[in-house]
């Protein structure tokens, strides 16, 4: 129990009870009567006093009454209040998790985001309240509470305030996302609105006046912070939290919950047969027991079963990190399925796990899965030399649907067919800054723009290239000696970045532009044992690949709830609109349009359903674009795909970089209560039976 | 109760007693349970043997009567002496006493009003029925303008007898106003010491004495009165209607009394004053005195013409 106002209260009850007591003790002021006789009244009055029982107490109940409704209103102006206990500190920021493992339904058929809003409406609740008053007058001030709902972004719902409907509702007003969560992201959040500390600094200035000033320090802690959520954080490890705060996590969910979920599908057409198309789909299960269920592959109506039995996950007995002392469950256990098709057109492919085995399965979300398959394409390759019959050979036993050999005068005319790759071995038709669109593997040429050179190295060696770029990352490039290296700068805000460097400066670089792409050697490879080395096949092969396949990157590639759909459309597409899917991964009716960036560039999102988002369009089709009424339409599939998502069982504490958060208990809250209304009742209350018995009694 | 606001006074006969209450009361008289019943205009027969012209009897002479009486023819013939015994010629005397107390100047209908008038119609009767008619009134002070009577604060009109004194008796009536304590006990022992005469009195007040009306009455109970008392209360008195918060001033003795009026206090004080009009009543009852309890607002015509009747004052 808390007094909000003490000292208000405590001034009124030192003017008003002794006035009171004051005013009881002057006589009440009658009205005089003059009648015939005052014998009778005066028997009356006398017999009636002899009659009535506590004479003495009767004298004074008037005043007793009257002093304790006194009391009753001045309690009631101090406030009295009831707190709870474990919300002490003046601040709190609440962040609830809405991500996707969030959805999974108990044995209630409530989701955890239900039951964590509610947690977090009884933290709400538990809230001190203010006063009527102005904080002068009052002696603690109302708790303000902050909500961030998080998933892979986090998103402030409500600022700190201690209007309790305003966070209810902002509570109540959280839905759930299906993309993971990052706690990470909900903590910067939360501390960047944490107060700017203000130091008055005293000093004194050249005329020898003290004089004072504000330094704006470091931010102080933010508070309480209440994490809701069942512990499924990818990122928890990296979070560190402020000094002066307190980290509460409020775990949702019940570790008896069983998920299984589609965990990895991939699509891949095969490289030397791209009508050959094989689809690998893993199955996630935390389940204490093996599982026979059916995976059920859906293109366009054909529905085919393929059944998979996933084993039971681990024995329950938890590994111990040594290092942290968090106890982490066990991992859940895997099955997968490669399946072979073949199947040269392009389809949308639904994937759903189906059977009796999935009739106990909490999280709907990872049930089901898409896969955009573009149809099979044919790499057309354009090989731009003077003469160089070692490469042209070679590239003529690639098995290219189509390969063309180009003298540079010619190229300038035949390269307004589309090739999917132009290779420019040391010629550029081309005046410098007139490329036309494309991709172009570039041997010996150097990017028209973004690069300078000032002059050459006799003599240089590779001494690191990238290692995640699909290019370069299975090479081996030691071994290359290179003659007559040119010395280059890169400007990278031109879209010039370096793959490889050698001793001398890059070597190997990639140059995007709207509309063109390139992947650049820097030197001549004639002039170096590159060719002699077998990682220079690798490096074409790798390159005509990864540039051919660039046209589908946006296609083949899946995009996870919380990414941004980020691609290129043709730039005269006009009355672009996605239709994104509902919660169950039907679309939508409505269709949201979108404005194209003058480069054909689209963004859209963060996508927070998983499903098929369809993108369409009037004007020229894309390679892989499907025609859709007389629109063109191009398909996405968003999956959660996602094991740590999918691994719904509670983290029983939650290891951040600094600290391990044990789960709070789950107490109960002491709901605020405010007792002020009821000391007013009673006085009413008091009021009205000494009014009564001011009726009831005689006085003299 | 309280004081009655702006009281006109009588000031004649006709304001006192209107010609309509003449007409019916003229034929009425006084009765008296202690006198012989019967008709006889102007004069009555007394139990009492006496000097009158009316023979009753003989008696024999007996040592120390009044020779004077001796019948002398008797004598002559029987040679005997006995005394003529007749029957004496007493007038019936109607005294009436009203309590001029300020606590009587209260109430509406005013209730010293009203007892001027039961007192003036009942002289009325009185004095047209030739008997002889005393008026005493206690306390009180004389009007404006009027001599002042004999000897304060006793104020009395004595042998007052034919309709030619109603005049005199209405004079007096109206030239007291009430004023002050009645002190009932100091005038009743002056009125049962100055016997006047046997009859009927009549006692017109409220009776609310703080000195007790209880030896007063046993004075003149005693003096062979067929006593009347009247207790005139006004409506106020028997229902207060007074409320609040109050300082009760007493009109005579300025005595005071706080009370906050309440419906117990109210109850209690109906139960007080019946139980003192009850024991009023039981005292005069064991005296042969005859109450009779009136409210001021009474019709004068009702009082005399049915109570006063069953009373047994009037027939």
């Amino acid at each position: 129990m808390t007094w909000l106002t003490p000292a208000l209260a405590g001034v009124v009850a030192a003017l008003t009870i002794p006035a009171l007591i004051l005013l009881y003790f002057l006589k009440l002021r009658r009205r005089p009567v003059e009648i015939s006789s005052t014998l009778l009244w005066k028997k009356a009055v006398q017999d009636l006093q002899a009659n009535a029982p506590f004479q003495r107490l009767r004298r004074n109940i008037l005043l007793l009454l009257q002093l304790l409704a006194l009391i009753a209103m001045v309690l009631a102006l101090a406030q009295p209040q009831r707190n709870d206990l474990a919300t002490v500190d003046d601040r709190h920021v609440i962040l609830i998790d809405r991500s996707a493992s969030m959805s999974a339904k108990g044995a209630d058929g409530r989701t955890r985001l239900e039951r964590a809003k509610e947690d977090a409406l009884a933290i709400v609740d538990a809230m001190r309240e203010g006063d009527f008053f102005s904080r002068n007058l009052a002696d603690q001030r109302p708790q303000e509470a902050m909500v961030i709902a998080f998933d892979t972004t986090a998103e402030v719902l409500s600022t700190f305030t201690s209007d309790k409907a305003r966070l209810r509702s902002a509570i109540r007003s959280i839905r759930p996302s299906h993309a993971p969560a990052s706690l990470d992201a909900a903590m910067k959040l939360a501390r960047a609105h944490a107060p700017v500390r203000r130091i008055t600094d005293t000093f004194v200035d050249e005329s020898g006046n003290p004089r004072s000033r504000q330094i704006e320090s470091l931010r102080a802690g933010v508070g309480t912070i209440h994490i809701l959520s069942d512990g499924r954080l990818a990122d928890a490890q990296r979070v560190l939290a402020g000094v002066e705060d307190t980290l509460r996590y409020h775990p949702a969910g019940d570790p008896n919950e069983v998920n299984l979920g589609i965990a990895t599908l991939r699509g891949e057409r095969a490289y030397d047969d791209p009508d050959r198309l094989s689809i690998f789909v893993a199955v996630e299960s935390n389940a204490p027991n093996p599982r026979s269920i059916d995976i059920e592959m859906q293109i366009a109506d054909a529905v085919r079963v393929y059944p998979l039995t996933v084993p039971a996950r681990a024995n329950d007995a938890q590994s111990t990190d040594a290092s942290q002392g968090a106890s982490v469950p066990a991992p859940p256990s895997t099955a997968s399925t490669l399946i072979e098709l073949t199947m040269p057109e392009g389809a949308l492919v639904e994937f759903r796990l189906s059977g009796e085995a999935m009739r106990d399965d909490s999280l709907a979300i990872d049930n089901r899965a898409w896969l955009v398959i573009p149809p099979a394409r044919h790499t057309s390759v354009a090989l731009v030399t003077a003469g160089n019959p070692f490469l042209s050979d070679w590239l003529a036993t690639l098995g290219f649907d189509r390969f063309e050999v180009l003298a540079p005068d010619d190229a300038r005319t035949v390269l307004d067919e589309p090739f999917d790759v132009v290779i420019l071995d040391r010629t550029n038709p081309f005046d410098d800054a007139q490329i036309p669109p494309g991709r172009y593997l570039m041997l010996g040429v150097l990017p028209p723009e973004g690069v300078s050179s000032t002059g050459t190295a006799p003599n240089a060696q590779f001494l690191d290239w990238s290692r995640e770029h699909p290019v370069t990352r299975d090479l081996t490039l030691e071994a290359v000696q290179i003659v007559d290296m040119p010395r280059l700068t890169v400007d990278a805000d031109a879209g010039v970045r370096t793959l490889a460097s050698t001793n001398a400066g890059p070597g190997i670089l990639e140059w995007t532009a709207p509309e063109l792409r390139a992947i650049s050697v820097a030197f001549d490879p004639l002039s170096s044992t590159w060719p002699f080395d077998v990682s220079f096949p690798v490096f074409i092969a790798g390159a005509i690949a990864d540039l051919s396949d660039d046209d589908e990157a946006g296609a083949l590639a899946q995009l996870h709830p919380g990414q941004i759909l980020d691609d290129r459309i043709p730039r005269t597409a006009g009355d672009v609109q996605i239709i994104a899917p509902d919660d169950r991964g039907a679309p939508t009716r409505a269709a949201q349009r979108l404005t194209p960036a003058p480069d054909g560039r689209i963004v859209f999102g963060p996508l927070d359903r998983v499903g098929v988002y369809k993108l369409r369009w009037k004007g020229p089709a894309g390679a892989g674009d499907v025609p859709d009424a007389d629109r063109v339409a191009r398909y996405y599939a968003c999956n959660l795909l996602d094991p740590l998502e999918s691994d719904i069982t509670p983290a029983p504490e939650l290891a951040i970089a600094s600290d391990v958060v044990r789960a709070s208990a789950r107490e109960r809250r002491q709901v605020v209560r405010r007792y002020w209304p009821w000391l007013v009742l009673a006085a009413l209350a008091i009021l009205m039976l000494e009014w009564w018995v001011y009726n009831r009694k005689v006085h003299i | 109760m309280q004081r009655t606001a702006n009281i006109r006074r009588p000031e004649s006969i006709d304001e006192l007693l209107d010609s309509r209450l003449i007409a019916k009361v003229s034929h009425l008289d006084l009765a008296s349970r202690k006198i012989f019943a019967g008709k006889l205009r102007g004069e009555r027969r007394s139990k009492k043997r006496g000097e009158s012209v009316e023979f009753a009897d003989h008696r024999p002479y007996a040592l120390g009567d009044d020779i004077r009486h001796i019948d002398w023819n008797i004598y002559a013939r029987l040679d005997r002496l006995f005394l003529k015994l007749f029957l004496e010629e007493e007038d019936l005397s109607l005294h009436i006493v009203l309590d001029a107390s300020a606590s009587t100047d209260c109430g509406e209908p005013n209730k010293y009003l009203f007892m001027q008038r039961v007192a003036m119609t009942l002289g009325y009767i009185g004095l047209v029925n030739y008997n002889r008619v005393f008026a005493t009134i206690m306390g009180g002070s004389p009007r404006e303008g009027e001599a002042p009577p004999d000897e304060p604060p006793l104020r009395v009109i004595r042998n007052l007898r034919g309709r030619r004194r109603t005049h005199d008796l209405a004079r007096f009536l109206c030239s007291i106003e009430p004023a002050g304590p009645s002190d009932f006990r100091t005038h009743a022992r002056r009125i049962a010491l100055s016997r006047t005469g046997r009859g009927v009195m009549v006692v017109l007040s409220d009776f609310l004495m703080k000195e007790g009306y209880e030896d007063a009455l046993r004075l003149l109970a005693g003096r062979g009165y067929d006593l009347f008392c009247i207790q005139v209360l006004s409506p106020q008195e028997v229902e207060p209607d007074i409320r609040g918060d109050l300082r009760l001033t007493d009109i005579e003795d300025a005595d005071t009394a706080e009370v906050t009026i309440s419906a117990p206090l109210l109850k209690r004080y109906r139960q007080i004053l019946s139980a003192y009009t009850e024991h009023l009543r039981t005292f005069c009852a064991r005296r042969e005195i005859t109450l009779l309890s009136v409210q001021s607002n009474t019709p004068i015509e009702t009082l005399v013409l049915d109570y006063f009747r069953k009373r047994g004052l009037l027939r």
